[in-house]
């Protein structure tokens, strides 16, 4: 595994990893806990995020993972790419293709995502880059539902709850999973580039925006009884809205969400990771690569089952 | 044998089908729905246009929930209804003395339908509602769709949809008014009566004349396009009416805890369309047609509040300011609460511009 | 004279006894005779017989070089190399008394007129297209840069046929991994007969099995030139007027005279126009099965009545129908090259009767496919390339299969599919799909717009990021 990244291809690799399928659903168990207060929790919980990220950038040299917690960042991930995998196939299912039997979505998803891993690994690094447009389309949709926004959703702020504001903040943490993938990516970054300071500060910057858009939003254009109700709340919100002549916008964004995001974001950090700890030759990375890939696939397909 | 086995499994897939096919061919495209009844005893009405002789077919069926209205339909038609196309729904005002929510709820639930359709509510029986779009060369929903539409513009009917309706539904703090429509005489057309006014999720029984609804959208700081009021103008013992149409509304709300008073001020800007009378540029004529607008306004501002404080419906939005701005004042029981509010408007007019003429 | 003798039969039976193979006896100086050799149909016979008087003039005057002109030289004889000169078109007299032979290399030019490729025409720029002959296209580029560091390398391909084909490069710009793996790839070549350009691009190409051409293939001399002082090789052949060209990206493949030769508004809008002509060509028939078969939903109002009034009688679904719209268009492009000019312009009427007007009214297929297969077939004859034209129609294949199966999903996952092997094709080694692969911001702009022309750029070598930030490869397009 010898590659290296330039800095854009190093924070694009993790803003993929790091907004996943979470990006459509974790608003709603964040805005049930903290109600009205919802923005400001997130927005508390995301300069804990950017402290994180400085503490990481400035002792990434000393970590070292033994080969104890190197299983158990392992079963870490598979579970978390088999819960989310199967989550997916469910949200899939349910929004956009009701008769297809899941097995048949989730192993579409888990193929491809092999197929992606089996050429070089650049290709993985590089694929990111086709999802630029995509996020572009996606917030200026967002945007279409701004007319249909009542502000007076944020305002009660109520600072006195303090149960209000823990079960937000870990909720908001929800959002930010993958970062510990920075102390794992960062040693591959090429040695004389410099990431302290502006470059990681832009970074932070892009993901809270992101997040916090949907948030806000999600806060602003549902009552609050009815976020209750609502699983997905951005993909409602884009149902919604009625472009010239297009209807139902979720669908583009599901699909494209589905793949390229969930496919890379999330087998690319197993696979990845779990060739880089087991440094053999390439034959046997292809073999884990089909290996890894296999598991997760059951995996998925169990919890999707045992989640009905 | 290995690669057999895969090839085998895969062009399985192939020959069992594409589970999720809809055909557009093999689907009757229903794009208005009508709903009467209560629960437990619906009856609804479906509009899909008959390719063949350009007109629309009207299917009618029962059934205990909308749903089940739905499944019941599909035994009637050849081939299944479908209602992704769906732009309109028309509800009777019996059966929104209900709960409005469920009868709505399957239009939330599956996702293929739209949310962005137009509801309205419907003087008696849906179904002569229906049946006189049987005729029409387009599509049925579309007629109404473009109907609701264009009274928005003329700011009799606020801009609602299906998605805005839920999610009001949903709150306590601010109430929904549907649009109301009448049949004509010769029962060929459709009739913008005003909006239904409703508290809670159920139908007060009160409707507002299309004046009272203007009014209404003229303090919710709604006014559309066009919004245009007329009033005789008694000069010199003739009469002459002025026409003003509404151009921009500034408002302004000062709550006051301890008295439970709300003063609500409003600085409206109108451009006088009709006059016959003319000479507008003479000061007092222009100072007197301003002053009668503004006590006319004022009236029927006062009218409207009390109507809708008499029958508990927050159309403004109120709720929402207090909740927002004033938490102390707002108590989970809004309702009674705004029946007790004491709400006092106070409406200055300017006329900022007088068509081409003087 | 037994020796000449002996000499002329073992010639003869060297060349199995040819008949246009000519083995004569002529006079030397001072009494010696020479034999003559040639292949009648390959020299030119005035010309030869001219230079040779020259020659005869100079024997009399006992110069030493007297064999040595523009066109003439002396060597030793041997037979292997007497039957390669032979073959290869000149005239050999050789001098059986000294072991010596000399050659006159006047050949028969036997070439067509250097007309505009009919493949590829431009509006403006230069109309004159390589011919099948490689010593002229070497006059039509070398006049366009005059510079020594044009370097020439000279091959053979096929061990039978021999063919004569160069590789040429700009020494300075090329950078030194492309030119080795061309090298060796040229090295490595073994073919035996080779009598078509396919072949050599079989052998040169990194993989074959791809829909996608990694090679670039050109008649027009400025478009060669253009990519030569961008540092890339160039193969050039014999028996074909296309030159081969690598490394190159797909980018490069939506490149013409056209956009340099147009001002920098004009060229970057079209230049946009055809990046989009991919996405129609590609994605729109699938797109619209899909729509109609799985997602309907999406058309409004208006327009959905129209389209269930248009589909609603076709008896099968829409994959079939598109199909058979799609084969019958292909038909139509594959006879279209062959008709003869007399027949074309009535057989278009017919084909456009039958297809517009009467498959319709049959009730066969739907007014919107037609206007949707009509406008596919359009934008991807606007690709400038003739392989990635034929590419482009081939894999929307697929995509309307996948389209029929899973609707939009099918697409995206098509799309990923096509992604993922175009981010990891490489055209000698070097990233295929280059702005996008060692992502650099700053140079992606590059593919949308026509930059004003300041001086050209060297494509990207490897998958890694270019080595340092501030190099000249942040100019890179």
């Amino acid at each position: 595994m010898n590659f290296s990244l330039s800095k854009a291809q190093f924070f694009l690799l993790l803003f993929i990893i790091q907004t996943g399928v979470v990006y459509i659903a974790f608003q709603t168990p964040l805005i049930i806990y903290s109600q009205h207060s919802a923005w400001y929790v997130f927005f508390l919980a995301s300069i804990f995020h950017y402290g994180l990220l400085l503490f990481f950038e400035r002792y990434y040299q000393f970590f070292f993972l033994n080969g104890f917690f190197r299983w158990v960042y392992l079963i870490y991930w598979l579970l978390i790419t088999a819960v989310l995998i199967a989550y997916m196939g469910y949200v899939l299912a349910s929004w956009v293709l009701p008769r297809t039997p899941e097995w048949i979505v989730v192993m579409m998803i888990v193929g491809l995502s092999l197929y992606a891993n089996l050429v070089r690994p650049e290709t993985i690094i590089n694929i990111g880059v086709m999802l630029i447009p995509i996020i572009f389309l996606f917030v200026i949709f967002l945007m279409l539902a701004i007319p249909d926004l009542t502000w007076s959703n944020l305002f009660p702020v109520e600072w006195n709850n303090t149960r209000q504001i823990m079960a937000g903040m870990i909720h908001s943490m929800y959002a930010f999973f993958g970062i510990e993938m920075y102390l794992l990516y960062r040693p591959f970054l090429k040695q004389d580039l410099q990431v302290k300071g502006k470059p990681l500060l832009i970074y932070q910057l892009v993901i809270f925006i992101f997040y916090f858009i949907s948030v806000v939003f999600t806060q602003m254009f549902f009552a609050l009884e009815e976020v209750q109700l609502i699983p997905e709340p951005i993909m409602y919100i884009l149902k919604s809205q009625e472009v010239n002549f297009v209807k139902r916008l979720d669908i583009f964004f599901h699909l494209y969400l589905a793949f390229l995001v969930h496919c890379y974001g999330h087998d690319l950090r197993f696979v990845l990771s779990c060739a880089l700890f087991v440094k053999k030759t390439e034959a046997s990375e292809t073999k884990y690569c089909f290996f890894s890939s296999s598991l997760s696939h059951p995996a998925a397909i169990c919890h999707a089952i045992s989640a009905h | 044998m290995y690669r057999k086995g895969i090839m085998l499994l895969l062009s399985m897939l192939l020959l069992a089908g594409c589970w999720d096919e809809r055909l557009y061919k093999n689907a009757s495209v229903v794009t208005l729905v009508g709903v009467d009844g209560y629960i437990g005893a619906y009856k609804g009405y479906y509009a899909y246009p008959n390719t063949a002789a350009q007109q629309n077919e009207v299917i009618e069926a029962d059934g205990i929930s909308p749903r089940d209205v739905r499944n019941q339909a599909n035994l009637k038609v050849e081939q299944t209804l479908d209602l992704s196309e769906l732009s309109t729904i028309l509800v009777s005002d019996q059966t929104v003395r209900e709960p409005l929510y469920d009868i709505l709820d399957i239009y939330f639930r599956d996702p293929q339908n739209p949310i962005s359709i137009k509801i309205a509510v419907t003087e008696g029986d849906v179904k002569p509602f229906i049946e006189l779009t049987k005729d029409l060369a387009g599509g049925a929903g579309g007629y109404y769709e473009r109907f609701m539409e264009s009274t928005e513009e003329n700011t009799i009917f606020p801009k609602l949809d299906l998605q805005t309706v839920g999610s009001m539904l949903f709150e306590q703090t601010i109430d929904i008014a549907l649009p109301y429509i009448q049949l004509s005489e010769d029962k060929k057309h459709a009739v913008a009566a005003g909006v239904a006014l409703f508290s809670g999720q159920t139908f007060t029984g009160t409707i507002l004349t299309p004046k009272q609804s203007l009014t209404m959208l003229l303090l919710m700081n709604q006014p559309s396009k066009q919004a245009r009021m007329s009033y005789m103008w008694k000069h010199d013992g003739k009469s002459m009416p002025i026409t003003a149409d509404v151009i921009h509304i500034k408002r302004q709300w000062t709550v006051n805890e301890e008295l439970k008073r709300i003063d609500m001020d409003y600085l409206i800007e109108v451009e006088i369309e009709e006059f016959a009378h003319d000479h507008l540029y003479k000061d007092p004529v222009f100072k007197e047609v301003q002053q009668l607008i503004q006590d006319h306004l004022q009236g029927e501002f006062e009218e409207v509040l009390r109507i809708l404080q008499g029958q508990q419906s927050d159309t403004l939005g109120i709720g929402r300011y207090i909740r927002a701005y004033h938490p102390k004042m707002f108590q989970k029981d809004w309702h009674a609460v705004y029946a007790s509010l004491q709400l006092v408007p106070s409406v200055q007019v300017k006329i900022i511009r007088t068509g081409v003429l003087r | 004279m037994d020796k000449v003798e002996y000499m002329m039969k073992s010639l003869q039976k060297a060349f199995y006894h040819s008949s246009d193979l000519t083995v004569r006896q002529i006079d030397w100086h001072e009494g010696d005779t020479a034999i003559l050799c040639f292949y009648a149909s390959l020299v030119d016979a005035k010309e030869v017989q001219k230079i040779l008087d020259t020659i005869y003039a100079r024997l009399d005057t006992e110069k030493p070089f007297w064999s040595e002109t523009l066109l003439t030289t002396l060597d030793n004889f041997a037979l292997p190399q007497a039957i390669e000169r032979v073959c290869q078109g000149e005239t050999l007299v050789i001098l059986p008394d000294t072991g010596k032979m000399l050659t006159l290399a006047i050949t028969n030019e036997v070439r067509r007129n250097l007309e505009e490729p009919n493949n590829e025409h431009i509006l403006r720029g230069s109309h004159e297209g390589l011919v099948e002959r490689a010593d002229t296209n070497l006059t039509l580029i070398r006049k366009r840069v005059n510079n020594p560091a044009l370097v020439v390398k000279s091959f053979t391909i096929g061990q039978q046929t021999n063919t004569k084909a160069y590789y040429l490069y700009m020494d300075g710009v090329i950078q030194p991994e492309t030119l080795q793996e061309m090298e060796k790839r040229i090295a490595d070549i073994k073919i035996d007969y080779f009598y078509s350009i396919g072949q050599l691009s079989d052998a040169l190409e990194d993989s074959v099995l791809s829909p996608f051409p990694q090679l670039l293939n050109t008649e027009h001399p400025d478009r060669v030139v253009a990519h030569l002082v961008e540092g890339k090789v160039v193969v050039m052949t014999n028996i074909s007027p296309s030159a081969l060209i690598g490394p190159v990206t797909f980018f490069s493949f939506y490149q013409t005279p056209d956009d340099y030769n147009s001002r920098v508004v004009v060229g970057s809008f079209y230049k946009i126009v055809r990046l989009l002509s991919f996405v129609t060509a590609v994605f729109l028939p699938a797109f619209y099965i899909a729509v109609i078969s799985f997602h309907f939903e999406v058309l409004p109002l208006e327009l959905s009545n129209q389209v269930k009034n248009d589909v609603n009688d076709i008896p099968y679904r829409p994959l079939i129908e598109a199909l058979i719209l799609e084969i019958i268009m292909e038909l139509i492009r594959e006879s279209s090259i062959r008709l003869p000019q007399s027949v074309g312009q009535t057989i278009g009427i017919v084909g456009g009767l039958v297809i517009g007007d009467a498959i319709v009214s049959a009730g066969l297929v739907s007014n919107l496919m037609v206007i949707v297969v009509a406008l596919t077939a359009i934008s991807s004859y606007v690709v400038p390339s003739v392989e990635l034209n034929s590419t482009i129609r081939m894999i929307r294949f697929p995509f309307m299969l996948l389209a029929s199966l899973f609707g939009f999903l099918g697409i995206v996952v098509g799309v990923v599919i096509l992604l993922i092997h175009l981010i990891s094709l490489t055209s000698l080694k070097q990233p295929y799909f280059s702005p996008i692969v060692p992502f650099q911001p700053k140079a992606v702009y590059k593919i949308f717009l026509r930059w004003p022309f300041i001086r050209p750029t060297v494509q990207v070598t490897s998958f890694q990021p270019p080595k340092d930030e501030k190099g000249k490869n942040e100019d890179t397009p």
